[in-house]
């Protein structure tokens, strides 16, 4: 039970609830508080409560300001004088009932009301937290303004990133097309080059010629290998590269592929040992990617490799879903490296170390080439071993499309080594206007037997086609006055004879896209300088030896 | 101390000697982050380090740049959005001084990382006051001299302010204010 016997003062009641008031059993007003006063000073003691003030909740109870005794026990919200005042308050009776006090203190719940309102922090009592809750209120305006400013600098800093990046992208850009130009002029004199040493090689000459011819055959190889790796990592950084899906035989390739070590290896004294049994797969899939893998870690195997063995192993896994898992290993016994030099191995531009450039030269291009498409065949590239002065051992995991077995029997015609074909009397339109490439074309040409004449750009190219009779064109694209795909347009179209004569792209253009281009222009084949005699053949065979399958498109 | 001193720190610092001087007082105090974030704790070592810098950068005795930030304090909260809070701790120079216990411990009940100073004020006469300064934070007096300047300031008057320490943690500032011509009292 509570001590009854403390009754408290008009000064402690002050102290602790300034905005108070107590009423009579009457309903009159006994006491006001000194700051409900400063605040509202037209209340006075003697005058009514309910005069001045109105319940404002709970509704029910709006009209009993005269009833006080119905206040108790409610959490009142009170509007107090002409201008409103808006307070909090409790009902509790004094006296046994003889009167009411009625502890109330403002609703404010922010630094401007508090102002509006004329009040001061020092108004309120000190228990009472109504000032408080305003400087809360305030810190959480600043944490929000703060918030705010994040959020903007943010705004402002990805869109700083948004154009970097179009900048980036933008360049990139610049860069694709810089090396498609650079690759059409870089190709045009190795095709002279290649071509040229191909020719020389068929007239006679002494054991030194021989050998410097050699020399010279072997550095134009390297030229053309080196060019297509950077090309292929352009490509490949541009997501330009795609593979293609052609029917091949998993045996002949490898094979092919082995064989062409197969004389750097006895050159070099290093024994290059090759699975006895490859089983004999028809497989899906970009033979030309393929071979490029296994080209790839064979060359650098060899050329890491000065005493022992290159061995390759090869499992080829059906899994049953139309898919085969290939696993290759290629192990050498050359100079190795520590796992920290291997750390960075399949990163572009990078060999073990830098003095590796100087002793065994190479782009470093062709690990990260490799494990790239690889990757894109659903398979990987990886170094399972290595050490300094042990060797290494790299492996290859791919998975291509499985062959149905009947559209598996047409063979591969690369297999086939032909002889130089001859086609004598047949007439072919060679439309270039590089006068190295005529040349070189020119000696190509005549040494199958053919008949030719050239025609200096595309212009000229249909005009000839209007006069006289050919069997075949060869078509440079880039040319004066009229490039090759128009020329090509041209003669698809003008419904004359020659309307359908089996036109060959022969271009130093080797990025895809020119190739589809050719291809859509109605062109039938696409060959690209340098320009690979067997290649030349092939589609020379193709084109000539059964003419009315010539024009047939989708035939490679 | 809450970021929100530290942000009136570089927002003093910009204002008077431009964004490179920041830059390099930040860089030297070890400031890691872009931004304060104001109603974040940080260390009280951090302030104390930008102050260090600042007058190591800038060639200024550390009281001079702490007086300077006090007046640069109230101007910068009234700018913040705290401009009709300080008027509701008082209408006047003398009553803002009475209440300034108060409101800082209504601060310090409202976040209690905070540990804002007390202070207790003597009306000599209506222009000369005795405020005593409680604080646990050593050598922040010239900084308390400078909020004097500002508050006065704010009201319209100009404040001459002399301090003694009293004890440890216990500074007594001896303030006589005068109004600065042309100017009405109050700022209510």
């Amino acid at each position: 039970m509570p001590d009854e016997s403390f009754s408290i003062g008009g000064a402690a009641l002050d102290s602790l609830f300034p905005f108070h008031v107590v009423i009579g059993a009457d309903g009159g007003l006994l006491n006001v508080g000194s700051a409900l006063r400063r605040a509202v000073p037209e209340i006075c003691p003697g005058q009514s409560f309910a005069e001045h003030f109105r319940v404002s909740r709970p509704s029910r109870l709006a009209g009993a300001e005269g009833e006080p005794e119905r206040l108790q026990g409610h959490l009142l919200r009170l509007v107090a004088g002409k201008g409103g005042l808006e307070l909090r308050g409790q009902v509790t009776p004094l006296d046994g009932g003889s009167a009411y006090l009625i502890a109330a203190s403002p609703i404010v719940a922010t630094s401007e009301e508090l102002n509006r309102l004329g009040l001061h922090v020092s108004d309120f009592a000190l228990h009472d937290s109504a000032p408080d809750l305003i400087i809360l209120l305030q810190a959480s305006q600043t944490a929000l303004q703060d918030t705010r400013r994040m959020a903007s600098r943010l705004e402002a800093t990805s869109e700083e990133l948004r154009r970097a990046k179009e900048e980036a992208e933008r360049s990139s850009q610049a860069k694709s097309e810089f090396l498609a130009v650079m690759s059409h002029e870089i190709r045009t004199p190795l095709h002279g080059l290649s071509s040229t040493i191909h020719l020389l090689g068929d007239i006679s000459m002494d054991a030194e010629q021989r050998e410097l011819l050699d020399v010279m055959g072997r550095c134009n190889e390297t030229l053309g290998m080196i060019l297509g790796n950077i090309l292929d990592f352009s490509k490949i950084e541009a997501g330009k590269i795609e593979l293609d899906s052609v029917e091949f035989e998993l045996k002949d390739l490898v094979e092919r592929t082995v064989e062409v070590f197969a004389e750097q290896a006895r050159a070099k004294g290093v024994q290059l040992r090759t699975p006895k049994q490859i089983p004999a797969l028809q497989l899906k899939g970009d033979s030309v990617r393929v071979g490029q893998i296994l080209t790839n870690l064979l060359s650098n195997a060899l050329k890491f490799t000065t005493e022992g063995h290159v061995a390759l192993e090869l499992e080829a896994r059906d899994d049953g879903s139309g898919r085969v898992g290939i696993d290759m290993r290629i192990t050498d016994t050359g100079a190795g490296m520590t796992m920290a030099a291997s750390e960075s191995l399949f990163e572009a531009f990078s060999q073990a170390d830098r003095s590796t450039t100087r002793r065994f030269g190479g782009t470093g291009l062709g690990l990260a080439i490799s494990r790239r498409l690889a990757r894109m065949m659903g398979g990987d590239v990886a170094l399972t071993h290595t050490a300094l002065g042990e060797g290494s051992t790299f492996s290859v995991h791919l998975s291509l499309e499985k062959c149905q077995e009947d559209d598996g029997a047409r063979g591969d015609e690369a297999g086939v080594r032909p002889a130089v074909a001859s086609f004598p009397g047949r007439r072919v339109l060679v439309a270039e206007d590089n006068v190295t490439n005529r040349f070189v074309i020119c000696k190509l040409l005549e040494r199958r037997g053919l008949d030719l004449e050239f025609a200096g750009d595309g212009r000229a190219a249909v005009e000839a086609l209007d006069r006289g009779e050919y069997d075949l064109v060869l078509m440079d694209l880039q040319m004066p006055h009229m490039d090759g795909l128009e020329a090509t347009r041209r003669i698809r179209s003008s419904g004359g004879e020659q309307a359908g004569i089996p036109i060959i792209a022969l271009t130093a253009n080797a990025m895809t896209e020119q190739r589809n281009e050719a291809l859509d222009a109605g062109m039938d084949h696409f060959l690209t300088k340098p320009l690979r005699p067997e290649d030349l053949d092939k589609a020379l065979k193709r084109f000539l030896e059964s003419p009315s399958e010539g024009a047939v498109p989708g035939g490679d | 101390m809450y970021g929100l001193v530290n942000r009136a720190v570089e927002g003093l610092i910009r204002q008077e000697f431009g964004d490179e001087a920041w830059g390099k007082i930040s860089s030297r105090a070890g400031v890691e982050s872009l931004e304060f974030v104001s109603m974040q704790t940080y260390d009280d070592q951090v302030t104390y380090d930008l102050v260090g810098a600042a007058s190591e950068v800038l060639g200024a005795p550390a009281a001079d740049l702490m007086r300077a930030f006090g007046q640069y304090w109230i101007r910068y909260t009234a700018d913040a959005g705290y401009g009709d809070l300080l008027k509701g701790v008082g209408g006047s120079f003398g009553e803002f001084l009475a209440g300034l216990d108060a409101m800082h411990g209504r601060v310090a009940m409202t976040f209690p990382d905070l540990k804002p100073p007390s202070f207790e004020c003597e009306e000599l006469s209506p222009s000369r006051y005795r405020l005593h300064y409680y604080s646990d934070r050593p050598g922040l007096e010239p900084m308390v001299v400078g909020l004097v300047e500002g508050l006065a300031e704010r009201f319209s008057q100009a404040a001459k302010v002399e301090w003694s320490a009293e004890s440890e943690g216990h500074t007594v500032f001896e303030i006589e204010v005068a109004p600065v011509e042309g100017n009405a009292a109050d700022a209510r």
